[in-house]
């Protein structure tokens, strides 16, 4: 799951996609803005098959947050 | 003779919702996904039917809070409460439950209407505050709210009718960052608004001729309002996008030819186009097909939305119009937005003064310039240096009468009548304002959000790894630089200063809004320079 969550990822930054870990953050290592983010969501949705909800996202700071809580949306 | 036909909001929109009555006024996706029309006479009797929903509350003057994302409920309850005699304070739900709080008390507002998707930040707010005593109402009952409104006024209650609104009174409060950290509340008249929004819809509907307009900033921002009721005069209709989560979809599905967008949007698509061509070897026939667009323009042939179709597609295929404003954009990216058929007519404006203050002209564009003052606005450079550039105050009906409950802040601002909004720039000959920077400690990215750096040096303070700190602003993200604490550092053994500040900055990132998230942190070695006051000096921070 980790590795499909960082090739979409690496298709809208340009951070070297091999360093990226758990502890990557999106905004401080990744750079990317709010716009970049919910185009990441949409195609993370779809890939996934789940829905995130608009509260979901804020908490969401690094990589690692985001596949846990991709995890937790498809076991339900 | 009168500035304008209409003196107050309420006027203004329920006498031109009775000339447009059979029309469109707002357009939205249900719940289910079906797209639904309200109708501008639907839309004023929703207005009556709440509003005397309110009055029977015995809610007079009081100040009402709507907590809730983009909506027709959101539009309709606003006009409701701002046409029964009320004040409406609009706030954003992902400021946090610390900072809706402290803003509901400094405005003395216990009332609130709130979204189903706000539920959790109120709960959250109420759980942290014991002393508060909130009138909380559920949006998701808004129905019922308008069912009773419905049924007075068919028993004869005409309260709602009858009601005095005069020009002079209060509408709305919206709030603003300041450079202390606490947001400002900025209290807006019925006539502030009136003006505004008549002013606007001249420079923008007028000159551009489009007839389908989609919003998607969020309302809780003054221009977001003033963008739907610019549409008033001429009778348009508005697509309402529920968040920025289905920007995308509904602009393919809906295609309007006018949005009102951040610079964000822009520098976000340019350069996703700019990358495609880049990884399709594409950019020297792109360049040539420019060359020739533009030729051909010259000409009087307009190629553009033809040659450009595939672009334009990824923004709905229809937009022909591009407001935008809040921060500087790149003029490189205007000019391809031009070159693909998309003119961007940016303006400025300021919410203490209702909040546009000069638009550029859609039929004749002033390059890197934000436009001239629209009607009823004086523009008034204040200490122009050698270049003509001073700070950039306004003049006229449209602006404020005060921050609520801030005396001190309303006549640091306010002085003889003219506001000064802190920003510097330039009017040139022909009365087109330049803007140059700021003279106030604001942070504006390209999102157009205003950030205190204060509020965030104040957070990273209290973490005991951090002595001096300071926050600023480059190349469109915020950045901490820090000087940590030696002494806690030997203390506590720790070896990665950096990772542990980082930590630091990832803590207070979770827990304030997304938009004055920090993106870079910096650690040095040496304390920050300082005045003889022993304060940082900020302008040495930074410059490299």
């Amino acid at each position: 799951m980790f590795e499909k969550i960082v090739d979409i990822l690496s298709e809208h930054t340009e951070y070297d996609k091999s360093k990226m870990n758990r502890d990557t953050s999106l905004l401080m290592d990744l750079g990317l803005n709010s716009l970049e983010v919910v185009k990441i969501v949409m195609e993370l949705e779809e890939e996934f098959e789940i829905e995130f909800s608009e509260e979901d996202l804020p908490r969401i700071t690094t990589l690692g947050e985001l596949e846990d809580l991709i995890k937790e949306m498809t076991e339900e | 003779m009168k500035l304008f036909e209409f003196d107050t909001l309420r006027n203004f929109i329920l006498e031109k919702s009775k000339v447009y009555s059979d029309r469109t006024v707002y357009k939205f996706y249900d719940k289910s996904g079906e797209m639904v029309c309200i109708s501008y006479g639907k839309f004023s009797e929703d207005i009556e039917e709440l509003g005397t929903y309110l009055i029977n509350k015995g809610y007079y003057k009081r100040r009402i809070a709507i907590i809730s994302e983009n909506s027709y409920d959101w539009i309709r309850l606003f006009f409701a409460i701002s046409f029964s005699g009320n004040i409406c304070v609009p706030i954003a739900r992902d400021l946090g439950q610390e900072i809706i709080a402290e803003n509901l008390k400094n405005v003395d507002c216990n009332t609130v209407f709130y979204s189903r998707n706000s539920k959790r930040v109120i709960e959250s707010m109420i759980n942290n505050n014991d002393s508060m005593d909130l009138d909380l109402h559920s949006m998701a009952e808004m129905e019922k709210y308008i069912e009773e409104g419905r049924s007075a006024i068919r028993g004869g209650d005409s309260s709602f009718a009858q009601k005095e609104v005069l020009p002079d009174d209060a509408a709305a409060i919206y709030f603003t960052s300041g450079t202390t950290g606490s947001q400002k509340g900025v209290v807006l008249t019925q006539r502030n608004l009136a003006y505004n929004y008549q002013s606007c819809g001249e420079r923008l509907c007028d000159s551009t001729k489009k007839n389908l307009f989609m919003l998607i900033l969020p309302l809780t921002h003054a221009l977001s309002l003033s963008t739907m009721c610019e549409i008033f005069p001429e009778g348009r209709t508005a697509f309402i996008c529920k968040g920025i989560k289905h920007f995308f979809t509904d602009m393919t599905t809906v295609r309007p030819d006018i949005i009102a967008i951040v610079p964000m949007f822009m520098e976000t698509v340019y350069k996703e186009v700019m990358s495609e061509l880049e990884a399709k070897h594409l950019q020297l026939p792109y360049k040539a097909l420019c060359v020739l667009s533009n030729t051909l323009l010259k000409m009087g042939i307009d190629c553009r939305r033809v040659f450009f179709k595939q672009i334009l597609e990824r923004v709905g295929g229809n937009l022909e119009v591009i407001v935008t404003g809040g921060a500087p954009i790149n003029q490189t990216i205007v000019d391809a937005f031009s070159t693909w058929g998309i003119g961007i007519v940016s303006g400025y404006g300021i919410t203490e003064c209702a909040p546009i203050v000069t638009v550029n002209d859609y039929k004749d564009i002033v390059p890197n310039s934000v436009g001239a003052p629209i009607r009823g606005v004086d523009v008034i450079i204040d200490s122009p240096d050698e270049n003509g550039i001073g700070e950039v105050c306004v003049k006229g009906p449209m602006v404020m009468n005060g921050y609520y409950n801030r005396p001190d802040e309303t006549a640091k601002a306010l002085r003889n009548g003219v506001f000064h909004t802190g920003d510097l720039g330039r009017l040139d000959s022909n009365g087109q304002l330049f803007l140059t920077g700021r003279s106030k400690n604001l942070i504006i990215l390209s999102n157009g959000e205003n950030i205190s750096p204060e509020y965030l040096e104040n957070k990273l303070i209290k973490f005991m790894i951090i002595k001096e700190t300071v926050v600023y602003q480059f190349d469109n993200s915020i950045v901490a630089e820090i000087f940590p604490n030696s002494s806690y550092i030997a203390k506590n053994n720790i070896t990665d200063v950096k990772k542990s500040c980082e930590d630091c900055v990832n803590q207070i990132n979770k827990e304030i809004p997304a938009y004055a998230r920090i993106s870079k942190v910096i650690v040095r070695d040496t304390e920050f320079l300082k005045n003889s006051a022993q304060k940082i000096k900020r302008s040495e921070v930074g410059a490299n």
